[in-house]
């Protein structure tokens, strides 16, 4: 239990370092969200000031950390000056859609990547083995960005499936969903497949070739017990630390295809702030990421501890 | 295929950006209004290579060495080895050429991130204690955003419309700035070992200072690390830039890269009928590969 | 401090203690209380005890790799002119180093002399030890257990100390070498009045070694007296025990 409450203290103390270095780096920006129109020249600079002095774009720096952290205790999570209205229902509005691509995309990445990468253990050094390396490679070597765009453009030739958004219009079938979902959530498992196959594969070979599975082994018990039964459970140990380290990058590929296949997620919404510098909205979708972030290396941390007696102190 | 082969093959392919000067046969910026989106041009041997006009009836002999280059054709005739964009510009050059912004600034970038990951660890290493609890707390926020969030986050502060030179310094910070971390915690991790060795301590009861201890101790023991780091990061740092690209983040016209090229890519019913505009993608995943397997065959010997 | 004494001790103790990453410090183990003791110019030392007694720490707090609480040592020349040798000699040796390197480092470290005085001035010491000028491009690494032990000498050697500290060097070695680097310690102790420390748990050792035996336990000096004295006059436990023990296996 002591674990548990210190690594969510943890947790929480990085989750608020991030929160006021964001701020604070913030600050440092060169302009803000008037800055575009200031260099334009189109509106005054009375106008300007007043606008910012409205919004509360000049008050001193803890102070607005302050009003943010009360905005935050709302729910509101800041002002977005683009969209004139509190940032909170734009993320609740954006999250589901990200969390429905990641969640979905490394379910079946790993649902893939188990069997495969146990298979691949087992037959080490194989003709097929060999060809499923040399396929991983340059699975790996090919960026999501790539396959999305040819995805799509047969996608848009061949109009099997909608090259884009999330629901067509008019329809909000499963079924049309699931259409939507289908290059999205190919491109990141595509993505994830490699790295995730590299790692089960390594994993299982390592605990394979451990001193108490060659025992088990020399004690005659039969070979897919064994590495079901005896050699899975062990190399789990490295498979959930990889579960978060590895969600870093599902984060950010997801953000890439969100933008490219038009899914409403998190992705597009924090482009589009940059764009616009909204800096509540990028504030906001940066502390919803560093949560996901962090929350899921939280649950992994605790799943290892449950699952691995030897780092119980 | 070995370490030499795959090294040699990288060697290659940077060397051919670097001399993109020299190899490529159109300047980057040089329009052809007249042949957008043309297919890559058909090479005739006779034995002597030359290429047909559009209407086929005039021939254009390939000329080496022509204008500072290295091919040419006559005016007239045209030598798209990779086809034209929309805006006719040969893309095999704009290939060449924008491949230096794209790999310089992962190379660049990895270099920074290394300094900076060996300085962050040796320092949290070699002084433990409360040193190294602070720098590897301090390192822990770079950990917390996902990598993309983290760079793209770092980019909203800053200006918008810079000019492609500032662009490129910006862009080997905020790249750089995420996935110095790992590195960092591997050489502190090394470091911590090697600190507590007899003959360190045995140089440091002659005397010697932090500083002789690092550089004549430590140090040399932390290139193999380097070296596997470096074929890690340069290609996470190349795929990067050409996110940031592609999404308008980065270097920006007329200095082209792979991935503003790319973005060229997104009219996708004209990408199938011109499917070369993918050409700078492909060379992105080459590139890729040959930085992949290279960690792969060094990590392996290790 | 004595005409004849090249290092005095008086009152050093030394205590580990943790500290926090906040800057709180938990108070910890009591290695060093309250020594004293002298060395006499060109003469042994001897400290014995069993392991946890604190004799590392001595010689650690000797060499200037730690910082004792309290106390005074007292030191007739430069802090550079204390040398320290260690049990494992292969350790204490940079694998990567050549035994040139090896033995010019604390010239280096010191910046004493320019390239070819220090490759001078390592030769001669690896003669003094009876090393040959060819091992000096060798790899440490390379070079047998006795080379190295002899090379480390060589390297404390190196800047004429007037103490070296041997931190249980002779004990893992063969009873052959371990002679022959006995006599070698005292040929060099003859000739160029080196005093030593000897520090070791082997009481046998200490006394065909010593001119005076220190018994060290649980970070006490209990003893301190000739080797024959010590062996008919002392009454401490400490010091019974280990000439008991010394006698089983004494050889």
């Amino acid at each position: 239990m002591r674990y548990v409450a210190r690594r969510l203290m943890h947790s929480l103390l990085l989750l608020a370092g991030v929160s006021v270095l964001s701020f604070v780096f913030s600050e440092l920006a060169p302009g803000d969200y008037y800055s575009e129109l200031q260099a334009e020249g189109r509106v005054s600079a009375a106008t300007l000031s007043a606008l910012r002095s409205q919004n509360g774009l000049d008050r001193p720096l803890p102070l607005r950390y302050a009003i943010w952290l009360r905005s935050v205790a709302h729910g509101e999570f800041g002002y977005s000056l683009a969209y004139q209205g509190p940032v909170g229902p734009l993320l609740a509005q954006r999250i589901p859609g990200t969390l429905l691509l990641t969640c979905l995309s490394t379910g079946l990445a790993w649902l893939l990547a188990l069997p495969i990468g146990v298979w691949s253990a087992a037959n080490r050094g194989y003709q097929y083995d060999t060809i499923l390396k040399v396929s991983l490679s340059i699975l790996l070597s090919i960026p999501e960005l790539l396959l999305a765009i040819i995805l799509l453009a047969i996608a848009v030739q061949t109009g099997w499936l909608p090259a884009g958004g999330m629901h067509s219009p008019g329809g909000g079938s499963l079924i049309d969903l699931l259409r939507h979902l289908a290059i999205p959530v190919t491109v990141l498992t595509l993505g994830l497949l490699p790295v995730l196959i590299r790692h089960v594969r390594s994993a299982v070979s390592e605990a394979m070739g451990s001193a108490f599975a060659l025992a088990a082994a020399a004690h005659g018990i039969p070979r897919r017990r064994l590495l079901l039964r005896h050699v899975l459970p062990v190399a789990l140990n490295p498979l959930i630390s990889l579960l978060g380290l590895s969600l870093g990058s599902l984060l950010s590929a997801s953000l890439l295809v969100e933008v490219l296949v038009g899914w409403p997620g998190l992705g597009p919404l924090f482009l589009e702030a940059i764009f616009a510098r909204d800096f509540a909205v990028v504030l906001g979708v940066v502390m919803v990421s560093t949560s996901f972030l962090i929350a899921g290396n939280l649950v992994a941390d605790l799943l290892l501890y449950r699952a691995d007696p030897r780092i119980r102190v | 295929m070995g370490i030499r082969f795959t090294l040699t093959a990288l060697i290659v392919l940077h060397g051919a950006v670097v001399f993109a000067g020299f190899l490529a046969p159109y300047d980057y910026a040089e329009q052809h209004r007249e042949r957008p989106y043309a297919p890559p041009t058909t090479i005739g041997f006779s034995p002597w290579p030359y290429v047909y006009s559009q209407d086929s009836t005039r021939v254009y002999p390939i000329r080496f060495f022509t204008r500072g280059r290295l091919l040419g054709v006559d005016p007239g005739g045209y030598l798209f080895l990779l086809g034209t964009d929309g805006y006719g510009r040969d893309l095999f050059s704009r290939i060449l050429y924008g491949g230096r912004v794209s790999l310089a600034t992962g190379i660049v970038a990895g270099i920074w991130a290394l300094a900076l990951g060996l300085f962050w660890g040796l320092t949290a290493g070699f002084y433990g204690g409360r040193v190294d609890g602070i720098m590897m707390r301090l390192a822990e926020f770079f950990l917390a955003l996902p990598w993309l969030y983290l760079l793209l986050g770092v980019r909203a502060f800053l200006p918008l419309h810079i000019s492609p030179a500032e662009a490129f310094f910006l862009l080997v910070a905020i790249i750089g700035s995420v996935g110095w971390v790992r590195p960092a915690r591997l050489v502190r991790g090394l470091t911590l070992s090697l600190a507590e060795r007899p003959y360190v301590e045995a140089a440091r009861a002659f005397g010697a200072g932090p500083l002789y201890l690092v550089r004549r101790h430590i140090l040399p023991e932390t290139k193999g690390l380097l070296l596997t780091q470096a074929t890690i990061l340069i290609p996470y740092y190349i795929l990067a830039e050409v996110t940031l690209s592609f999404l308008g983040l980065g270097v920006g016209e007329p200095v082209p890269s792979w991935g503003s090229m790319l973005a060229d890519a997104r009219q996708y019913h004209a990408l199938v009928a011109h499917f070369w505009m993918l050409a700078p993608g492909v060379a992105t995943s080459l590139v890729l590969l040959g930085y992949i397997h290279l960690s792969d065959l060094l990590q392996s010997r290790s | 401090m004595g005409s004849d004494a090249v290092l005095t001790v008086r009152g050093l103790s030394k205590t580990y203690s943790q500290r926090r990453w906040w800057g709180g410090t938990v108070p910890g183990i009591r290695a060093l209380h309250d020594i004293n003791f002298t060395v006499a110019r060109g003469r042994t030392l001897a400290v014995v005890g069993p392991s946890g007694s604190g004799k590392t720490t001595l010689a650690r707090c000797l060499a200037g790799l730690e910082q004792p609480e309290a106390g005074e040592i007292q030191f007739a020349g430069a802090p550079v002119e204390i040398q320290l040798i260690f049990q494992q000699p292969a350790a204490s040796l940079n694998p990567r180093f050549s035994a040139a390197e090896v033995v010019e480092e604390p010239l280096v470290i010191q910046r004493r002399g320019s390239k070819p005085e220090r490759r001078d001035r390592a030769a001669l010491a690896l003669e003094r030890v009876g090393l040959s000028r060819t091992i000096l491009g060798r790899r440490s690494h390379q070079l047998s257990g006795g080379e190295r032990q002899r090379l480390a000498i060589a390297r404390a050697l190196i800047v004429e100390p007037k103490l070296i500290v041997l931190d249980e060097s002779l004990s893992g070695l063969d009873i052959r070498l371990q002679e022959h680097i006995a006599r070698l310690l005292a040929d060099l102790q003859s000739r160029l009045g080196i005093s030593y420390i000897l520090i070791t748990h082997d009481l046998g050792l200490a006394s065909r070694l010593a001119a005076e035996i220190a018994v060290l336990d649980g970070g006490h000096i209990v003893d301190c007296a000739p080797p024959a004295d010590l062996e008919s006059r002392s009454t401490h436990p400490a010091t019974r025990e280990l000439i008991a023990a010394s006698k089983v296996l004494a050889v």
